[in-house]
């Protein structure tokens, strides 16, 4: 034998045991399929998203959801730190959701069911829930009074009846909570009202609150008479169940914000985590967060309008959607943030943060 | 498309060379015109269309970087930057494109917004930079579209510059450039289908009166020759022009035929009417059947001498229509023919001369050797023919000019008799006899054509004190004035 | 003489064959152009008179096969009137004389002798026509038994005009002829030799014309 037909005859070797290596683990493959693992990072509650997860794995049966609960800035900063990237980031916090996107840090996904524009960017972000910002009220203490119906009225209501609002006011501490910052943000993008009312509410001393349910607490306790700017799916849920509770959109506007969901560049299941995606906006997703969860759903609220809200809230208002754009990027500018707390907390706790 | 040609036609490209088509061919250069123009159109196009978008979306940077600039402001802690949230949602105006923000200082160093964005160079400008500048980089795995524009800060102490550089990734720009593209191409795609559509129905149209003619010609009876009716284009006019010269001609040629069929049968039975009746007369007794056995002899010579010039008569025309000219050397010519002539003529009483030109001068000719042979011999035969039996015959070969052209005169002088004014025009009719020892009256004719055939010319001249001068006047090449005397 | 007709006209070579019969002459036909030269391959003839338009094989391959193989016997070729450039052709591939249809017989025959009688003067040096003699070996011309008294440049010249009968001599191709390289050629010297000699000639069957302007011309007359 030549070298050479020695070489052919070992690569002929080599070939073949190749092949049946590869038919074995094709066939071991095809019998018993690979369970994806979704790992889904997520900033709500995991009451609020166990039905939906658990429609999932069921409409799913190969995927298994391992969901891990963040705070929003928990979530941020651990996503940027990941060495193990999750599958699908879940936040609230759409400001810093589309930080993410805007570092080029998402995959796009497609075939996503068609959603309001504002609710979804770069086909990268999607927002699956529709949220309205809202005001509860201790009904008790409003029994004999009238109910503010707009921003300037509570803002006058306050400045007029300091002995009643002493104290009893809350709203979000917005250096705690990062929702706190972006209603409060949006606020004051919207105009002047808002510096009026964060103003009152200084004057007022205003409690702040790390979360919602906290501050509904005290509400229907009697603690305070009423609170500003609650995540209006979570405080339905406690004022349903509290007769001394009641929540209401002013009528100059109401923030709607939306639960965003993302998959990451480095995801390794991304087939997966699109299916996440898609079925959190079908039909069936949606559906199951209208019926078994705290949230509201974006595509029933969207379909039914105005009376979705109407329907589950008191007042009547204009919807002001928050953006899923780059233009929420400005409140995250460094500067642009520790002057606006700042001044806020100057308002509304009277004092400078230095001081 | 190959369409059935009728069986025995003969098809257009016998010779072998593949036909083009007209139609093809301007079809081809409409549509490679139209090639043409559209690239050159989508090339101008591309050009506009992205200078176009990234005016546009450069003008929302250059309010964004301006937006933010106004907020920014020396108090005495330091630069204070508030970011206006308008800048970013200009930005935000369209849906999928990603933005990037930083202010830097004097030095270069990222007051705030992300801090790695690629500059170019645009910031180490000196002095620094007060308009804006554009340019695209590579960011975060996207090409982006940088502003970057400064301000010179006015505060207590010192003027402080600060500059922005905002980005913008392209999508927006592209999407609108595609747009703009597209917008230009489907009406320029349309204008030239149109065109071409159009270039074909025009070239159709101006080929149908071509289809005319070739009906006119392709339905024709066979001996159908008269001309072309059709009104041309000016384009082919000269085609159909030529057609009808020839169909003229080849008119022209065939009644010359027919006439000479009759001419020649009539001629040819009178002849041997004449043979037939002395050899009848040849069967009689005594001296009478002796003179018409003579007289037959006589006859069947001057049939065969008919039938001979005829034949020649009909070989110089059938050479003239096939123009077999070559390059004659009319000395060795006139020699050779001189060999013949005098080993033909038996007597040996006439005197011959021959008179060529002086050496240096080349005798030559462009002709056909046979057919001038031919008309030479003729004229000798009809000198000695004619002449007396102690005739002096000279041939002569004399050059000459023809029309401004250089020619040689060739021709015979005898002491003949000559031939009178009044028939000098016709003796070179066929057929035509003067004299009382006429002959078949074909060798003049004979020698007529030959002259005609070579755009040349017959003289006929009385000499002094008797005799003629016959002389043919050939140009020395034919072939350049091809136009008809 | 012994003569070989190759002719396919059947009304012609009747004429013919019989013509040169009465003038006791042995005459053979062939009317294949083929079979004429397998014939002449074998046989040979003192004359052969050759039609061009032949069955099989034509006139002219029939003489360029003889002449291919060094048969010199003399040919006259016959040809018809629509031929006519085929004598230039003829001549050129060896024919010695042509006759063009329809020809007279005497000529034909004529033509014949005067084939046979050049042929036979190039073979024996002594060359004879009628009372005539020229012997080429002693130099000199008889008439009658008389001797011409030639002299030495009127010799050269009727051994040049005997050897190219029936050809155009310009005055120029004589002088070349009878004028070494050390003389000057005189033409006046040509015509004055010409002059004597067509004298010394007269009353023989040899006639030298002049043709003015060109040269001259020899030919044999018969009888």
């Amino acid at each position: 034998m030549t070298v050479r037909s020695r070489a052919v005859l070992a690569a002929l070797l080599v070939a073949l045991a190749a092949l049946t290596i590869w038919l074995v683990v094709l066939k071991e493959g095809s019998d018993a399929p690979e369970r994806t693992v979704l790992d889904v990072w997520s900033a709500t509650d995991k009451a609020a998203m166990s039905a939906i997860v658990a429609g999932f794995e069921a409409a799913y049966p190969n995927v298994s959801v391992r969901y891990t609960e963040f705070n929003t800035s928990e979530l941020q900063d651990a996503v940027l730190a990941a060495k193990e990237m999750p599958d699908v980031v879940i936040s609230s916090a759409m400001d810093l959701q589309v930080e993410l996107v805007n570092r080029g840090l998402a995959s796009p996904v497609s075939d996503v069911p068609e959603t309001p524009d504002w609710a979804r960017w770069r086909e990268e972000l999607f927002g699956f829930t529709q949220e309205p910002v809202a005001l509860v009220y201790n009904r008790q203490a409003f029994s004999d009074r009238r109910l503010p119906s707009t921003r300037s009225e509570l803002a006058g209501m306050i400045r007029d009846e300091p002995s009643f609002f002493d104290g009893r006011v809350g709203t979000y501490d917005v250096a705690l909570s990062g929702v706190g910052y972006m209603f409060a943000a949006q606020d004051a993008q919207r105009g002047f009202q808002a510096s009026r009312l964060v103003e009152s509410l200084g004057r007022a001393r205003a409690r702040t609150y790390c979360c919602t349910s906290d501050m509904v607490g005290d509400v229907a306790t009697g603690k305070l008479v009423l609170a500003y700017n609650v995540i209006g799916s979570y405080a339905l849920e406690q004022v349903r169940q509290d007769a001394r509770l009641g929540i209401l959109l002013l009528s100059d506007y109401a923030l709607v914000f939306t639960r965003s969901v993302l998959v990451p560049k480095e995801s390794d299941a991304k087939g997966a985590a699109g299916d996440f995606i898609r079925f959190l906006l079908s039909d069936a997703g949606q559906t199951l967060i209208d019926r078994n969860s705290s949230l509201f759903p974006l595509i029933e609220s969207f379909r039914e309008g105005q009376s979705f809200f109407e329907s589950r809230f008191e007042g009547s208002t204009s919807l002001l959607p928050i953006r899923l754009r780059p233009s929420l990027l400005t409140w995250l500018d460094g500067r642009k943030k520790a002057k606006f707390l700042h001044d806020w907390q100057a308002s509304i706790k009277g004092r400078s943060p230095t001081q | 498309m190959s369409r059935a040609r009728p069986s025995g036609a003969i098809p257009a490209h016998a010779s072998g060379r593949r036909p083009y088509s007209l139609r093809r061919r301007l079809m081809v250069a409409s549509m490679g015109a139209f090639a043409v123009l559209i690239a050159l159109l989508s090339a101008g196009l591309w050009t506009y269309a992205r200078s176009s978008a990234n005016e546009t979306y450069d003008l929302l940077l250059r309010g964004a970087a301006i937006a933010i600039l106004e907020r920014i402001s020396v108090t005495p802690e330091g630069i204070d930057i508030d970011l206006p949230p308008s800048a970013l949602e200009i930005l935000a105006l369209d849906q999928d494109d990603r933005v990037f923000y930083r202010v830097v200082d004097a030095d270069g160093a990222t007051l705030t917004g992300t801090a790695d964005l690629p500059s170019e160079g645009s910031l180490a400008k000196s002095p620094p930079l007060q308009e804006p500048v554009f340019f695209d980089s590579q960011y975060s795995g996207e090409t982006v579209r940088f502003v970057v524009n400064g301000r010179t800060l006015l505060s207590a102490d010192e003027p402080q510059w600060v500059g922005v550089q905002i980005g913008q990734t392209r999508i927006a720009r592209n999407a609108m450039e595609r747009d703009l593209i597209l917008k230009g191409l489907v009406p320029l795609a349309a204008l030239s289908i149109a065109g071409v559509a159009m270039a074909r129905a025009g070239i159709g149209f101006a080929m149908r009166p071509l289809a005319g003619i070739e009906r006119d010609i392709r339905e024709r009876q066979p001996n159908d020759l008269k001309p072309l009716d059709a009104l041309p284009p000016r384009e082919v006019e000269s085609l159909i022009t030529a057609i009808n010269g020839f169909m003229r001609r080849l008119d022209l040629s065939r009644d010359q035929a027919e006439s000479f069929i009759a001419d020649v049968a009539h001629q040819m039975r009178t002849s041997l009417a004449a043979l037939y009746s002395h050899l009848e007369a040849a069967g009689d007794q005594g001296e009478a059947g002796t003179v018409a056995v003579l007289r037959a002899r006589d006859q069947a010579r001057r049939t065969v001498r008919l039938t001979n010039q005829l034949l020649s008569h009909a070989m110089v025309i059938h050479r003239a229509d096939k123009e077999m000219f070559e390059t004659i050397d009319l000395g060795e010519l006139v020699r050779r023919l001189m060999e013949e002539i005098v080993r033909d003529e038996r007597a040996g009483g006439i005197d011959f001369a021959v008179e060529l030109p002086p050496p240096p001068t080349p005798a030559k000719v462009m002709g056909d050797p046979i057919a001038i042979r031919e008309a030479l011999r003729n004229l000798v035969d009809n000198a000695v023919r004619h002449g007396p039996p102690d005739n002096q015959i000279t041939l002569h070969v004399v050059a000459t000019t023809l029309r401004g052209r250089p020619a040689f005169a060739i021709g015979v002088e005898d002491q003949g008799p000559g031939i009178a004014d009044a028939d000098k025009p016709r003796v070179v009719e066929r057929f035509y006899s003067s004299g009382p020892g006429g002959g078949s009256g074909v060798g003049l004719a004979i020698v007529a054509a030959v002259a005609e055939s070579h755009k040349g010319r017959l003289d006929l001249a009385d000499r002094k004190p008797s005799g003629l001068r016959a002389s043919m006047t050939l140009p020395q090449s034919p072939l350049p004035g091809g136009e008809a005397p | 003489m012994r003569i070989l007709l190759v002719e396919d006209s059947r009304d012609l070579s009747e004429a013919l064959l019989e013509r040169f019969r009465g003038e006791g002459h042995a005459i053979d036909l062939e009317t294949d152009g083929a079979e004429a030269e397998a014939l002449l391959r074998h046989a040979s003839f003192d004359v052969v008179i050759l039609d061009i338009n032949l069955p099989s094989m034509n006139g002219y391959d029939v003489l360029r096969a003889m002449r291919a193989r060094g048969d010199r016997t003399p040919v006259l070729v016959l040809t018809a009137r629509s031929e006519i450039d085929d004598r230039i052709v003829g001549l050129d591939v060896g024919a010695d004389d042509y006759m063009v249809k329809p020809f007279d017989f005497r000529e034909i025959s004529a033509r014949c002798r005067a084939l046979v009688r050049r042929r036979s003067g190039e073979a024996s040096n002594v060359f004879v026509q009628g009372a005539f003699e020229f012997d080429r070996g002693a130099r000199r011309a008889l008439l009658a038994g008389v001797d011409l008294e030639l002299r030495h440049r009127e010799v050269q010249v009727l051994e040049l005009f005997l050897g190219q009968l029936g050809r155009v001599l310009t005055k120029d191709e004589v002088a070349d002829r009878i004028y070494s390289f050390d003389e000057a050629p005189s033409l006046n010297a040509v015509e004055q030799t010409m002059t004597r000699l067509r004298k010394k000639l007269d009353g023989s069957p040899v006639a030298i014309r002049t043709i003015r302007g060109l040269g001259y011309i020899a030919s044999i007359r018969d009888d």
